[in-house]
């Protein structure tokens, strides 16, 4: 078993960092090559000469593989550069606006998968019910509206007309502890929530529909075991695998999600970072970021293949 | 000959025709799409108020004759300014849809006809592209370019372009299979024709569903980085301008917020229901 996890891990390490290095050489080409951080350094106004000499100043007139080279043995060796809107250095920066975004992921993340687990179950167990058509509407709308939209209107009712929540902002644990923290974060997460959740309830359901009609099932129920030992023992974990795949593969919408919801809620997360750095055209700040979410979107769904392959036996005798 | 294997290929490729949505939610759906296609060709023919008139003696005004939706936080007209958002954020969506079909399409049907080659490197691209979120993508490529919304929708199909590619090689790698196409190529047809008339109809409805749900997804993405002052910049208008400084407004005023809210979650929601219909009917 951990053989055969580590066989895995080492197939999939393959795969993901020749991709890393693929995504942050195409990101260095469009930004380098395409784009012109010597004229965003310049500023508007600056004469070619101007621009020509930050060029030369900077090595950015040197051939964009071997920028991308320097760029690399530098971020191997945990520097990830400075900004070029001199806000120090990029991995300070980051470092000081991931806390948030991590917290209000996390949170985000915890809030989608207990729902999902509970609607997800009983509308799986129950398919067709009162209550699976409900949530069935519910989802599609849920999966429909934007996050950031979904914010507004968590603002308007928990915050203007109900006052229960703050309306934006952010202080961080070690000024006001982790629970006011979480009081902050509360709202963006819930946002953030609703589509994930919306798309693991319906991964579930059809996973756990598809279980229900499996012959081990039968079998259990004529060994007389009770509905909760069907639904414990045997089939929520073969239903897990694919949920588990799904909340992988979501991360990717949770980063979308977060850079929008973070303006919304006014909370200075990696998402607020990157549009000020958009804004700002900070190329080694954007280049750094674009890295980041390739390399967790990577690792997320690693690390979802992995723990679905110890979750379901039938995939490991497939892979 | 080819003519006879053309029959023969129409009625068993997997393309049988899309028949009208039945149910009833599909057709609202559909109804509300229409009605924003319509209101996104007339808009600019038809007698609405000037959206970028400020009648600063009205603003944020209530509903009345003269604004049939009230005013804005500058008096402007809610009306007219929303069925301008509405113009310029599907033409927008269209255009990126657009540029991702010309570019998904054609690679597409290469990767999945000639293979080999071809779809190896086709296919890694697809992957390294699909790795990042779209939104980051469209965000890098706007700091190296720095364009306006036509600019960043193109860049956005190029972006989304991989996802059709994929849709159409794994149609066309399905249809290529199917022994009419093998009949065509010994009846003497040429791989043009094998792809125009033999391959094309086997895609086309994947490819609808597809296009109707990142039709959707462009919308989001348009209102996502217009709203954050990147995209359609003010005072144009667009689903996303029109949300700007939404959360100072909020408590005053939340009907100027909530109607473009509503007016572009349902049209999201119309686009994958549509899909969503074209995936059932296909099945069917």
């Amino acid at each position: 078993m951990t053989l055969l996890i580590l066989r895995q891990l080492a197939g999939r390490l393959a795969v993901a960092v020749p991709m890393l290095l693929a995504v942050t050489f195409g990101t260095f080409l469009l930004l380098y090559e395409i784009g012109d951080p010597a004229a965003a350094m310049a500023g508007e106004g600056a004469s070619a000469d101007q621009i020509e000499q930050i060029r030369e100043d900077n090595g950015l007139d040197r051939p964009v593989v071997v920028q991308y080279v320097s760029w690399l043995g530098n971020v191997v060796q945990g520097d990830l550069g400075a900004s070029m809107q001199n806000r120090g250095d990029v991995q300070h920066l980051v470092g000081q606006y991931l806390p948030p975004t991590l917290l209000l992921s996390a949170l985000a993340m915890a809030i989608a998968v207990g729902a999902a687990l509970l609607a997800g179950s009983l509308a799986g167990m129950r398919p067709n019910g009162l209550l699976d058509k409900v949530l069935q509407g519910v989802s599609l709308l849920g999966i429909a509206i934007p996050n950031f939209l979904v914010g507004l209107v968590l603002i308007l009712v928990f915050a203007i007309w109900w006052p229960l929540f703050p309306a934006g902002g952010y202080r961080t644990p070690e000024e006001v502890g982790l629970l006011n923290t979480l009081n902050y974060l509360f709202l963006p997460a819930v946002a953030l929530a609703l589509s994930l959740m919306c798309l693991q309830t319906r991964t579930l359901r059809a996973s756990l529909r598809h279980e229900y009609r499996m012959d081990y099932v039968r079998t259990a129920r004529m060994k007389g075991a009770s509905e909760s030992q069907i639904f414990f023992r045997h089939a929520a974990r073969n239903a897990a695998a694919p949920l588990v795949t799904v909340i992988g593969l979501e991360v990717g919408v949770l980063i979308t999600g977060a850079l929008l919801v973070e303006v919304v809620f006014a909370v200075p997360g990696i998402g607020t970072l990157t549009i000020e750095s958009v804004r700002g055209q900070d190329f080694p700040v954007v280049q750094a970021l674009v890295a980041l979410f390739g390399a967790v979107v990577l690792l997320a769904n690693l690390v979802a293949d992995l723990v679905a392959l110890w979750l379901n036996p039938l995939s490991r005798s497939k892979a | 000959m080819t003519d006879l294997v053309d029959q023969t290929a129409r009625s068993a490729a997997p393309a049988r025709r899309l028949r009208l949505p039945r149910r009833l939610g599909a057709w609202l759906a559909l109804g509300y799409v229409l009605l924003a296609v319509v209101v996104t060709v007339l808009i600019p023919f038809l007698p609405v108020q000037d959206p970028d008139a400020q009648e600063l003696t009205n603003t944020l005004g209530p509903l009345s004759a003269d604004h049939w939706l009230g005013t804005d936080d500058l008096g402007r007209d809610l009306f007219s300014r929303l069925m301008w958002a509405v113009h310029t954020s599907l033409l927008a969506a269209l255009t990126a849809v657009a540029v991702a079909v010309l570019i998904g399409l054609p690679l597409g049907l290469l990767a999945g006809y000639v293979g080999g080659w071809a779809d190896a490197v086709l296919s890694r691209l697809a992957d390294v592209v699909l790795t990042v979120p779209a939104l980051i993508l469209l965000l890098a490529a706007q700091t190296a370019l720095d364009t306006g919304i036509q600019g960043q929708m193109v860049v956005l199909g190029v972006i989304f372009a991989p996802r059709i590619l994929r849709v159409v090689r794994t149609q066309t790698l399905q249809v290529a299979a199917a022994p009419f196409v093998s009949a065509g190529r010994m009846s003497g047809c040429s791989h043009t024709r094998i792809v125009g008339r033999y391959l094309l109809p086997g895609v086309r409805a994947q490819l609808a569903v597809q296009a109707s749900y990142l039709l959707g997804l462009s919308l989001v993405v348009e209102a996502g980085i217009s709203f954050l002052g990147i995209g359609v910049r003010p005072p144009g208008s667009s689903l996303g301008t029109l949300l700007i400084g939404a959360s100072s407004m909020l408590s005053t005023e939340p009907r100027v917020v909530l109607i473009p809210a509503v007016v572009l979650t349902l049209l999201i929601l119309s686009l994958n229901v549509l899909g969503d219909q074209l995936t059932e009917e296909r099945k069917k």
